[in-house]
């Protein structure tokens, strides 16, 4: 007996040609939105990472980063736990001058509910005004769903046109045969849902407010 | 796949007699529509768009066995494994083994049309595992044990006050007391019930969007974010999808990525957009244990040897559904089946038979709004009259229908009983006819097998004799004034 690869792959080679190396490919078209750098991509980035409710704050210092965190959390009367994700840029911030905050790093799964995650990210995508993030050591994926706020510090140089910027960073990967990171997620701003009478719900399953804030490039 | 096509007449009857429909038909029909227009007009590339995804969804099923082969060996280097599934069956067999293998009880899915289509969660249940929809419209009818009414909002038939009562019933082990009808809420109380889920999963099932050959990853894309839920908190995640969904590169899907948004709900981006790429990796915070794709024939190599293959190019926008007047009036569940509107009359006869399914191809105006919508340009009228066809060679059409065409063949054939015809029903419908109104002149009732044109809706009575006539007399008019016979514009230059 066939196995079913075997079955179904004779039923699809019976109805298609081979790929050989002249075969013609469909070009790749990126559409100008997807194009802006600079002091464009910035003002595109604020605008669309608006639209899709997330919040933005720009910092002259990423020192000033724990101070904006306790701002936020004040000022919409926010439990002051957060769960920080790993990288050194978040980590060896001056947490302890913010004595009101309080730090976690347990992220078993019943911790992070209602809670706050502080992470860095890949990248910030102008196009969409999405937050690319990446799955590692120091960062886990839940601390971008299960908390109830997510706080987003991205660099200015990680500000990028479109999503073919980050697939150039998946493309690091594979092209020294090296695994990608195991999940890339472009976060949209907060979970919502329009399934009970196309009313949009804010809060759905993750996140119920995302807040960027963006800091100078490094170096 | 189980489906009760058959009883589209009866169903179409009820639903158009619902008002409670009329809402969510009309949201579907003009405020998608109206949105998806405003921001395809904000995008000045997505007329150029829409050629490429043809094109890249076209050059992916011409060389579709050589991109499953490299996106399979990329999954198996990524650390993942791949099941290929001829059938239904097959496939549900499958992931209940995955299941079992991993001592599972608790299933959470996210939302997976293929996974409707292959009834995936009876079989589940009937192997004794809990599973849990968690997208929130699909959570909704897998309470009522409906099938969806629209593939990208299943629920949206359904107003508050129903939603209420449905939670009100199954979340009573949850502590509910009261009832509440407010939408917030409602999407609260949900979250907390399945937010419990979540964390207690043993297996997490997606569908997903595209795959990519390039690097082996899976593309997801939801607003509300379950799906990552869904591939990130289990000890397995175990994706479950068509083997058409393949596409080359990440160029490519970056292509389909800006159009599935728009199409669907006249959005720039889904909130949520993610590639997966394999189990939890050496020093990762988290993910799961194991990654297993199954990937479904279930008809569609056939589909693709077949004069449907171009259907295979869908990527499940909905786009064609809120576009088409007749969905705009019966709604899915009408169709009997997980596929419904333009897209549904193709895929499912395909899927299952004409014999079965014959009646949703019917199901028409031939309008051609769902062929204009399209975002990988999918000729879907063309592909219901194949159906179409077919059912009338198969000698599956009613009696009615196929004594009516023979009827009209022979007419058509002989002109002198053609014109004694149309005099006629001509005279006929003059005398069926009141007096004008302001309106018109309309017939109100029909006699005979032409009944039922008129039960929901009059005829225009006909005036000025026909065609033939009336050419006839402008020919003599003409001939009178000028001497010749009038010429049409195109024909004196
Ligand atoms: S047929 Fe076209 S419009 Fe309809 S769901 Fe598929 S891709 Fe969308």
């Amino acid at each position: 007996m066939s196995s079913a690869r075997e079955e179904i792959f004779a039923r699809l080679h019976k109805a298609s040609t081979p790929l050989t190396a002249d075969t013609e490919k469909p070009q790749p078209l990126v559409p100008a939105v997807a194009q802006t750098t600079g002091a464009a991509c910035l003002v595109q980035f604020k605008e669309k990472a608006t639209a899709l409710a997330c919040t933005v704050a720009e910092l002259d210092r990423i020192q000033d980063v724990p101070q904006e965190v306790t701002r936020y959390l004040n000022e919409r009367a926010l439990p002051a736990d957060i769960w920080c994700s790993t990288e050194p840029a978040i980590t060896s911030l001056p947490w302890a001058a913010q004595t009101t905050l309080t730090l976690h790093a347990d992220i078993a799964r019943n911790k992070l509910d209602g809670g706050t995650s502080v992470t860095g990210c890949l990248a910030a995508v102008a196009e969409t005004g999405a937050l690319a993030v990446a799955s590692g050591a120091d960062f886990a994926t839940r601390l971008g769903y299960l908390p109830d706020t997510h706080i987003v510090v991205c660099r200015q140089d990680q500000l990028v046109g479109g999503f073919e910027d980050v697939w150039a960073h998946i493309r690091q990967y594979t092209t020294s045969s090296a695994v990608p990171p195991r999940a890339i997620n472009f976060i949209g701003g907060p979970s919502r849902t329009g399934d009970i009478e196309a009313t949009l719900v804010m809060g759905a399953h993750g996140p119920r407010a995302v807040h960027v804030i963006l800091v100078p490039a490094t170096g | 796949m189980q489906i009760t096509s058959d009883q589209f007449h009866e169903k179409s009857a009820e639903a158009l007699q619902d008002e409670s429909l009329a809402g969510a038909l009309f949201v579907l029909g003009k405020m998608f529509p109206l949105m998806r227009e405003t921001v395809a007009g904000q995008l000045p590339e997505f007329e150029a768009l829409r050629d490429r995804a043809r094109d890249i969804r076209n050059h992916a099923l011409d060389h579709l066995p050589d991109y499953l082969d490299a996106f399979e060996k990329k999954v198996i280097a990524n650390g993942g494994r791949v099941h290929w599934a001829r059938t239904g069956a097959e496939a549900n067999r499958i992931v209940a083994k995955l299941c079992k293998e991993a001592d599972a009880r608790q299933v959470i899915k996210s939302k997976s049309m293929v996974t409707e289509e292959l009834e995936l969660n009876d079989h589940l249940e009937a192997e004794g595992l809990t599973v849990t929809e968690t997208d929130l419209g699909e959570y909704i009818i897998q309470l009522r044990k409906e099938k969806p009414f629209h593939i990208v909002g299943p629920a949206l038939h359904l107003s508050a006050g129903q939603v209420s009562d449905t939670f009100y019933e199954a979340h009573q082990e949850h502590g509910r007391s009261e009832k509440v009808e407010d939408k917030a809420k409602l999407v609260e109380e949900a979250r907390i019930v399945l937010r419990e889920r979540f964390k207690n999963a043993d297996v997490g099932i997606t569908g997903a969007n595209f795959l990519v050959a390039e690097t082996g990853q899976i593309a997801l894309v939801t607003n509300e974010g379950n799906a990552d839920l869904t591939a990130t908190l289990p000890k397995r995640h175990i994706v479950v999808t068509g083997i058409e969904k393949v596409v080359p590169t990440l160029d490519d899907l970056g292509v389909l990525l800006r159009l599935l948004p728009r199409s669907a709900t006249g959005q720039e981006t889904s909130n949520y957009v993610s590639l997966y790429t394999g189990p939890r990796q050496d020093g990762d915070g988290d993910g799961p244990g194991s990654f297993d794709i199954v990937l479904v024939d279930n008809g569609r190599s056939n589909m693709l040897d077949s004069p449907v293959k171009e259907m295979l190019r869908c990527i499940r926008c909905g786009a064609c559904l809120n576009s088409c007047p007749i969905y705009g009036a019966v709604g899915g569940q009408a169709y009997g089946s997980v596929y419904s509107g333009p897209m549904g009359s193709v895929w499912t006869p395909a899927l299952t038979s004409v014999s079965q399914a014959g009646n949703l191809p019917n199901a028409s105006t031939f309008c051609g709004k769902c062929e204009e919508v399209c975002p990988v340009r999918i000729p879907l009228p063309k592909l219901m009259r194949h159906w179409r066809e077919k059912e009338f060679e198969q000698h599956l059409s009613p009696t009615t229908a196929r004594w009516g065409l023979g009827v009209w063949t022979w007419l058509a054939r002989h002109p002198r009983s053609y014109r004694l015809f149309v005099r006629l029903g001509l005279i006929g419908m003059n005398v069926m006819a009141p007096a004008p109104s302001q309106k018109g002149r309309w017939i109100a009732k029909l006699p005979f097998i032409a009944s039922g044109w008129t039960e929901s809706r009059n005829l225009s009575a006909p005036s000025g004799g026909s065609f033939l006539t009336q050419y006839k007399q402008a020919q003599k008019a003409a001939l009178e004034k000028t001497g010749h016979p009038s010429k049409t514009e195109g024909a004196s230059k």
